[in-house]
């Protein structure tokens, strides 16, 4: 088939279920938006934390209590980044300038059976943690209901289509090429969808860090596109679009 | 059609399309998980807010230092004019607690020069021998013709409250204001008798005092029976009745002390008596170690009388230079306010966030039932096309609609459990903090979701039939 014709069949598409796609676009953009700032507040939150506590105490470095270290365990202790380590008091002592990671420590000292704490920052700290497990739970449901959302997009979309798909394949359209029809199509719609909630939580995070800069005085620059994040989810649903319709394809023709 | 067929129909309908069916179910269920599993976190989020302010409940105030010396009327002037400074003062309630002495003694101790070649301890063991301070040795209390002398002092394992520990201990003489009261209504409910018997100072002459004095004084058994008795105060080394005759009206018990006072406070507070002095005794006294205390109802209202907390917070702004004139605020305080604030911008955000994904989730549902209804056409057309009527047809949709709806409950309500008893571990572990399970909030959540869900499926239910043979 000419790709002209392709196109022309990809385009003749949209025109077909329009309620249903416009619908299904604001509802998976809506969906993305929120999917993308909860990741984006769950990896920025150290770093965010980091900057409010040296403001918050006007200190560079904070010290640790490193309960349960000993002078064997220096290496380990200077790779996380901590300095002016003491081992001579009842409890060694140990400062930190970057709290990035502190959580990742904290959580490998006490499955080795050590702890590391500071009275003064750790309350902020758990809430900086408490805020983080929230964005991410709620961040992983909604990317659940995105993927499936967009797996009952392509079922909706190839069951009103069924006929039209089982006519092409009569008038000789390889199997391949209707299902690469309806990959192009979905992968616009898709890339549409991106490209909007891009823009939304690019608007958004604009917007968040004017707020943080004007009302708690943070310069953070909340990154716009977490690149990573967008190539995981545009795989994972040209995964999922694949798999759908060779499922839609098998009961199709069962059913013949 | 009877009621059991449409079941059956609508069961046996569900059963064919088995896949679809499933399909469906795992759909709503994972709607219904997230709005559910964010409503917990929600409330989790909200009650640890709570929990940790709760905490902190006796420190939710600002504070004014009052000079030693200033005199009980322009004390009441300057708390009401502290109020005016608030810039919502609703449910803000001003305290006045403050120690007296008598009138002229800050005076006579500016006399004391530094040539005088005194250290502190000296200084007020002087001052203590001119009876400039009221001391445990040298007041004594009578009731009913008896006078009881100062005898029983704790010193090993005391309490915060218990500072009588000998003669030389100073008595605070404490002054109560009906106006500003000394036990603020946000901690001590009226409602509440744990912490007191019979009642504040009701008219000028009254007296309140607190059980632990009465045992340093050897007055017992402490019980209602000692309300409305009289009580001279007696200063034996100035040999004359500093108050005679004051009716007692109530007697705190000792657990008032630590609900009002705080460790952590800057102006610690431990009178153990309130006078509510008559007009003609007034003249004789004046301020001796003062603090006006406006209570907040709430963390929340702290942070939003204060202009500058994201500042104050962020190290722009010294707290100290909080010049509003509305009080000073203690460390702890700031730091519970701090983390008010944090977690009220945090909250806003997921509040936010929230409200726009349940949203979204919500139209995921209706999409749902957009793909049952294609699911499902050619079987209603069959029942049409064999006469069935559009009644009962809608029915068994509707049963359909019930029973997918009911499957999904069970499911989400398995795996809600599931995620709660995950949560609420990392909870514990991660904060110290055990939330409890918000059921009501959930079950009115869930009622709702059912509501919403079954008012969306309603335009699906009288869906037109395909024609046989139709695209």
């Amino acid at each position: 088939m000419k790709t002209r014709d392709i196109l022309r069949l990809i385009t003749n598409e949209a025109k077909y279920g329009k309620r249903e796609w416009v619908l299904s676009y604001m509802m998976q953009t809506l969906l993305m938006v929120c999917v993308l700032i909860c990741m984006v507040f769950f990896t920025r939150l150290p770093k965010t934390g980091d900057i409010l506590l040296h403001a918050a105490f006007d200190s560079e470095e904070f010290g640790f209590q490193l309960s349960g270290y000993t002078r064997s365990d220096l290496d380990e202790l200077t790779k996380m980044g901590f300095e002016d380590i003491n081992f001579d008091m009842r409890e060694p002592v140990g400062y930190l300038k970057n709290l990035e990671h502190i959580w990742w420590y904290k959580f490998r000292a006490v499955i080795q059976g050590n702890d590391i704490w500071n009275q003064e920052i750790d309350g902020y700290l758990m809430i900086l943690l408490f805020c983080r497990i929230v964005f991410a739970v709620i961040g992983i449901l909604l990317w659940v209901i995105l993927l499936n959302s967009v797996s009952n997009s392509f079922r909706i979309k190839l069951k009103e289509r069924e006929r039209f798909v089982q006519m092409m394949y009569r008038l000789g359209c390889t199997k391949r090429t209707i299902f690469f029809l309806y990959y192009a199509f979905f992968a616009l719609r898709a890339l549409l969808v991106f490209f909007t909630a891009v823009v939304l939580s690019g608007i958004t995070m604009h917007l968040l860090n004017g707020y943080m800069e004007n009302v708690m005085y943070l310069k953070v620059d909340m990154p716009i596109i977490p690149g990573v994040l967008i190539a995981v989810m545009v795989l994972l649903q040209l995964m999922l679009m694949r798999r759908t319709m060779r499922k839609a394809w098998r009961e199709s023709n069962e059913e013949d | 059609m009877k009621r059991i067929d449409r079941i059956r129909t609508a069961a046996r309908n569900l059963r064919a399309g088995k896949r679809s069916t499933i399909h469906m179910v795992i759909g709503i269920t994972v709607v219904m998980l997230f709005i559910l599993a964010y409503i917990l976190v929600l409330q989790v989020f909200m009650g640890y807010q709570r929990n940790s302010e709760e905490k902190k409940r006796a420190l939710c105030y600002r504070f004014l230092n009052i000079e030693e010396g200033t005199g009980l009327d322009e004390l009441i002037q300057r708390a009401e004019e502290g109020m005016r400074r608030i810039h919502d003062p609703s449910g803000v309630q001003a305290s006045i607690l403050t120690s007296i002495q008598p009138a002229g003694s800050a005076a006579s101790k500016e006399t004391m020069t530094s040539t005088d070649d005194m250290d502190y301890m000296q200084f007020i063991m002087y001052m203590l021998r001119r009876g400039d301070y009221y001391t445990a040795g040298n007041i004594s209390l009578k009731m009913d013709q008896t006078t009881y002398e100062a005898e029983t002092f704790t010193h090993w394992n005391r309490p915060r409250y218990k500072d009588i520990m000998n003669v030389n201990s100073l008595f605070r003489l404490g002054l109560y204001d009906p106006d500003f009261g000394v036990f603020p209504e946000r901690i001590f409910s009226d409602e509440d008798e744990t912490w007191i018997y019979g009642s504040l100072p009701e008219a000028p002459g009254d007296v309140v005092l607190d059980e632990y004095l009465l045992e340093v004084y050897n007055i017992g058994p402490i019980s209602e029976d000692l309300i409305g008795k009289n009580l001279t105060i007696c200063n034996k080394q100035a040999g004359r009745d500093i108050l005679s005759d004051y009716r007692i009206s109530g007697i705190v018990k000792n657990r008032a002390s630590d609900l009002r006072e705080s460790d952590e406070a800057y102006d610690l507070h431990s009178e153990h008596i309130y006078v509510y002095l008559r007009e003609e005794d007034r003249q004789q006294f004046e301020v001796a170690n003062g603090t006006l205390r406006y209570y907040y109802p709430s963390y929340e209202a702290l942070t939003t009388n204060i202009d500058n907390i994201g500042a104050i917070m962020m190290g722009r702004v010294e707290w100290t230079e909080l010049d509003d004139g509305a009080g000073m605020l203690s460390d702890v305080t700031l730091e519970v306010a701090s983390y008010h604030w944090l977690l009220s911008q945090a909250g806003r955000f997921l509040v936010l966030l929230g409200s726009v994904a349940i949203l979204a989730a919500l139209s995921a549902a209706g999409y749902l039932l957009a793909f049952y209804r294609n699911r499902s056409r050619r079987f209603y057309t069959m029942l049409d096309a064999i006469g069935m009527r559009k009644q009962d047809r809608v029915r068994i949709c509707r049963t359909e609609i019930f029973l997918i709806l009911g499957i999904a409950t069970l499911a989400t309500v398995y795996l809600l459990l599931l995620f709660w008893f995950v949560f609420r571990y990392v909870i514990y572990n991660a904060m110290h903090f055990t939330p409890a399970f918000p059921a009501w909030p959930i079950l009115v959540t869930l009622l709702l979701i059912w509501v919403i869900i079954w008012l969306l499926s309603l335009p699906f239910a009288r869906f037109k039939p395909v024609e046989i043979g139709g695209v």
